[in-house]
Parts: C-alpha cells; structure tokens; sequence
C-alpha cells in the first residue's frame, strides 16, 4: 500500500442523484482505512456538455479543480465518478502540451504546478489497497448473490489515456465481487454504453440501449447489476420503469459496487442507503439468502458424505483384516 | 469441383449469372433459389425481391438502396475542401488518412441506429473534404462519446476523438443539426456558469425553457424528490464567479490557438530581448 490519503472530488452527482454512492464509498474507505480529504469549493467538471464544446474550456474546469487542491497541499485526487475521471484525467494529458497548456491557463489565470494525479475510487482500491484487505474486513460474505459486474464504456477508455484494466473485457469489478463472496456471471456487455446523458435529448437511446442490458442481465438470471458510474446507474435504475413501459419484461436492482461492500463489511442501513435506489433491492437479498441456504446444505451434505467414506476407510484400515466383517457391514449401509 | 448444375451462388458466395451453373457440390440444396435467376437484372419487372426501389423518385430506379431505402448518395470528389480536412486533423490531432473503411468502428457505435452517416461513413466524407455534409449531419451530434470506435480501430485513430472535433466545428459554423442536444449543452453550462457547479433541477428547467418540451422525464420525479436526490436549490460554491468568468473568458476567445500563440511568441521575444540588455 503506498499512500493512504487522498483529494477527494465527489463530483456534481454526489451531492444529488448518486447520494447512496457518494456516502457508502466515504463509509468504505474509512472502513479500509483511506483518509479522503474534499477538495475545497470544488467546481462541475464540466462532463460531457464541456468537451463538446471545446476540450479547453473542460481543461479550464478541471484546472481549477487541481488549482484548489493545491491550495489545500493535495496532488493525488480520487473520484467514484468515470465520467468527472474522464475529463480530469483527460485535462493533465492535453495540458502536458505546452500551447493546450498555455491556452487553458488564458482561461483559468491560475498557473498550475506539475506532478498531479487523478484515480477511480474503484482502481485505488482495488490497486492502492489491494483485494487481501478487502477480503479481511467481510463481515457478512455475499455468498449466493448472483451478480453481472457493469464498468460502463468510461472507465477503462480510451486505454491509452485511462491507463487501468482490460479496455474490452475489465476484471477489477468482477475480482471485486469475488472477494465479497459474491458469484460473478460473465457479462458481455460489461463496457457496453448505457446511453450516457443523450437520454434527455435523445429519449429513444436509453430504453434501447440501457433496455438491453438490463434485458441480457435478466435473461443471464442475475440478481442485480453491480455498477460504478452515477450516469450509468441512473440510466439502468432511475429510468429503469421508462424501459419497462416500452416492453422490458425484467426487474433488476442495480446498486454501486460500494453500496455491496458497505453491506459486506457489516455497515449499517445508513451506509449502504440501499433505500435510495428505484429499483428495491430486497428481493435480491433474499434470492441471495436462499441460495446461501442452499449452498450450505449441499456443502453439509458433501461434508456429511466425505466424513462418512472416512471414517469408512479408517474403519477398515485400522481394524485389520479380522474385523473385516464389520467394516464390510458399516460399508452396506452406507 | 463439378458443377452441380442448379443456378445460385458459387463456393465464394458471388452470384452466377444467368444460365452459368454454380460450382457447389453435387446434391447439396442451392443456398439462394430465385425463380428469375440471379443475372443482374435491369428491368423493373424482372426485380426480385431482393432488389428495393429507391423511396425518393430519383433518376435511378433500380440500383443499391440503402437500409433506408434511398439511393446511396454521389459524393462529387472534385469538390474536395483541403482546408477543412486539415482544419479537423489539426484540432482532433488524427491523421484521417490513415482510415482504411474496415467498419469496425461503425460495427461497434451505439448510436449508429440514431445516425444519418455512420460513424465511418463521417471518416470517409472527411477525407473526401465534404464540409458541408459532415458539419450539418446528425451523426456529429448524437455521438455518446462512449470511446469504442476508438478503441477499436485497427489504425489506432481516435475516431471519437475525431468526431468532437467535427461537433465543436459545426457549433461554431452555427450548424445544429440536433436542435435538443445543443439545448442541453447550454443548459448545462449555463447551470455551471451560474452555480459553479451542475444542478440537476436547474438544468432541466433550462432545457424546457430552450426546447418547448415541457414535460420531459418529469415522471421521475417521485422516485427522486422524496429521497433528497434532487435537491431543488443548487448547491453553490463561493467560487462561481470565478467558474463564470473562465466561461466567459472562452466566449471572448480569449483561449483561440492563433491569440495563445501569438501571445507566447511575443513573451518569448521579451524574454530574448531582456537577456540581450542584460548582457550589454
Ligand atoms: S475503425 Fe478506423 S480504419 Fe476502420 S473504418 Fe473506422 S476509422 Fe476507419
Ligand atoms: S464515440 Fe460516438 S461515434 Fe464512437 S462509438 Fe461511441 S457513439 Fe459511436
């Protein structure tokens, strides 16, 4: 583990429709350890809107978000968001030309000073802590929660500029889940997008594409979709009635990745604020506790069984050949 | 091979014309039984199915379709703009060139059922300098900027990358080809501009106001309002004039490459020029 504290950049979405995401992953990283401390007076990204009109102007934003993190000695910024990561990620990339540079510092007036960094809440911990400390803090495993992991198209790409995971087929989620006790389902559409924010102004794009995810997800027999981006998941939950009104015939909780944690490591309600989802998740957690009852069972039996070949086997080795008769009998009745 | 002696397509999938047997083997049922044969046909009469008439009442009553059912489009090549090609090149940092219209990017393009071009029908009308039919497509518009193109393109081009700049471009050659999407973008930056930062109510109560579509998605919000997701008064920060001011400072230009540069040049000038005295 090399450092434990870090700017944190809740992002616009923090403060409103990713409410639940916002306080469990504070909860997480507190739980595990990692002191985030907020960027002061941080201003929007600028997100998409931004860089569709100029990747300067969205620069310029982002500058003064690393501008006020200087002010308060921080150089190592985190944030849940893929599509804030996005750009802040994509401003130190473009700034390290000096004419970008010289033509963002016009707007912002504020020089930067070298040696910034921005990460995903997911990369650090998956990268920063590692998944052996994770696995040391369940305090109630996932076991039995069927679970398609869904990284949205932001977070690994473009692979030379986000520089973390498989740009097609990521893993980190899905090793996540793992490490929580959960049962991972291969997902093919793990980067595939969810529509993003053309939902407003192209309203027949998200039942398209969100539907079919959360179509394939159904169909796969997942108990909930486990995701890492704010716009993602409002696409799947928030609109998620929208999409079955055009003929989706699935329900599926989608909850954040941290949201699961919270709830692993034995958080309260508050943490996990499983209630703020549309979709309600309990019906999940109760498959899942079926399945667990389920698996226990099996796992009983098969103890049950091998116990009984054992002491079989014993019986027979370690009586000799005289009680052979007995043995032979003890081996009827199994 | 023998010839099998039926009429269809051969072992390469192409079609046999009229009277030339296939070269499948013997016995095995024909891939493509039509009963007018497979000759390329020219009359009205004779089309098979296959063949679809051109929806716009062109001069070409026969002839490829698109998936659309209109004629595929003439690109007048002599028409060619070199300084728009450049001008793309240079500001998406892509060498258009290199494209080789594999498709991959168009096979894996979300918003390719929403598109007028796909996305490399847009690289290709680029490389041949069609200004016009790229700035003013939907294609530039409706681009989710999802990043896959990117990813997947054989001749590392930053398509996405590529299709930005071409949407930057037609915003400031005033061409709004998705009249709702640049009416988001300015809500959104308008909701920055005034709160420093996005504020999901203010931004939508903006996009109804520059769209006239009123009612959009407010049947969301029971499901937020209650929950404290959308809180109905934006969070400020005490900075906001400063986020105003840089976006301010974009409209007057203030970040235009030749103003940057020209800027530059004249500080490095100063700076030779004071080492000089310095050195007298
Ligand atoms: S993937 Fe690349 S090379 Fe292929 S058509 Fe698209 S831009 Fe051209
Ligand atoms: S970035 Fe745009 S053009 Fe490229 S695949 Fe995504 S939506 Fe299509």
């Amino acid at each position: 583990m090399s450092k434990a504290t870090f700017g944190y950049f809740p992002g616009c979405s923090g403060l409103g429709t990713s409410l639940e995401y916002e306080r469990s992953t504070r909860a997480v990283c507190r739980e595990l350890g990692l002191t985030l401390w907020d960027i002061p007076d941080w201003n929007c990204c600028g997100s998409t809107p931004a860089h569709t009109v100029d990747p300067v102007l969205s620069s310029a934003l982002s500058a003064r978000v690393f501008a006020q993190g200087e002010t308060a000695g921080i150089r190592d910024v985190v944030t849940p968001c893929p599509s804030c990561l996005s750009n802040l990620r994509n401003a130190l990339e473009h700034m390290e030309d000096e004419l970008f540079a010289a033509r963002v510092e016009a707007l912002t007036e504020r020089p930067l000073e070298a040696g910034h960094s921005v990460k995903s809440v997911l990369q650090v911990i998956v990268e920063d802590i590692g998944l052996d400390k994770v696995k040391e803090r369940v305090r109630r495993p996932l076991v039995g929660l069927r679970a398609v992991p869904y990284y949205g198209c932001l977070m690994t790409r473009p692979e030379k500029i986000m520089r973390f995971d498989d740009p097609e087929n990521p893993q980190s989620l899905d090793l996540l889940l793992q490490a929580l006790g959960a049962e991972v389902l291969p997902f093919p559409l793990k980067v595939d997008c969810c529509g993003g924010s053309l939902g407003i102004p192209v309203r027949e794009s998200v039942p398209r594409l969100s539907g079919r995810i959360l179509e394939l997800a159904g169909e796969l027999g997942a108990d909930v979709i486990v995701v890492a981006c704010p716009l993602c998941q409002m696409n799947l939950d928030l609109r998620q009635g929208q999409i079955r009104a055009k003929g989706l015939d699935y329900t599926v909780p989608v909850p954040y990745f941290t949201q699961l944690m919270a709830y692993a490591f034995g958080l309260g309600d508050e943490e996990a604020a499983f209630k703020l989802l549309a979709e309600d998740i309990s019906p999940a957690f109760s498959c899942m506790q079926r399945r667990a009852g389920e698996i226990k069972a099996e796992e009983a039996r098969v103890a049950a069984l091998a116990a009984q070949k054992a002491a079989a086997k014993a019986g027979r080795t370690g009586s000799g050949q005289s009680q052979a008769k007995s043995a032979g009998a003890a081996g009827g009745e199994a | 091979m023998q010839p099998c002696g039926r009429l269809g397509r051969n072992l390469r999938g192409s079609r046999t014309a009229e009277g030339v047997p296939c070269h499948r083997r013997p016995g095995s049922a024909p891939v493509f039984a039509n009963p007018q044969g497979l000759s390329p046909v020219r009359g009205e009469a004779n089309a098979p199915a296959f063949v679809r008439k051109c929806k716009k009442q062109c001069a070409f009553k026969l002839r490829n379709v698109t998936k659309r059912g209109e004629c595929m489009e003439t690109v007048l090549l002599n028409g060619r703009d070199d300084a728009f090609i450049r001008a793309v090149e240079e500001s998406s940092g892509q060498v258009v060139a290199r494209c080789y219209q594999c498709g991959n990017c168009t096979a894996g393009c979300p918003m390719s059922f929403a598109y007028d071009y796909s996305v490399s029908q847009v690289m290709r009308l680029i490389q041949a300098g069609q200004k016009d039919a790229v700035l003013s497509s939907k294609a530039v518009w409706l681009c989710a900027a999802c990043n896959t193109c990117s990813q997947r393109c054989p001749n590392e081009i930053n398509v996405a990358g590529v299709m930005d700049a071409c949407r930057q471009m037609a915003r400031r050659e005033k061409k709004f080809a998705v009249r709702a999407m640049r009416a988001f973008v300015d809500a959104f930056l308008d909701s920055v501009k005034f709160n420093g930062r996005s504020h999901e109510v203010g931004i939508m109560a903006l996009y109804m106001l520059y769209t006239g579509r009123v009612w959009t998605d407010v049947e969301l919000a029971p499901k937020v309002l209650p929950k404290g997701k959308m809180p109905l008064l934006p969070h400020r920060i005490k900075g906001r004039s400063e986020v105003a001011a840089i976006i301010d400072r974009y409209k007057q230009g203030l970040s235009d490459p030749e103003r940057v540069r020209a800027r530059l040049a004249k500080d490095a000038g100063a700076e030779s020029g004071k080492g000089k005295e310095a050195v007298s």
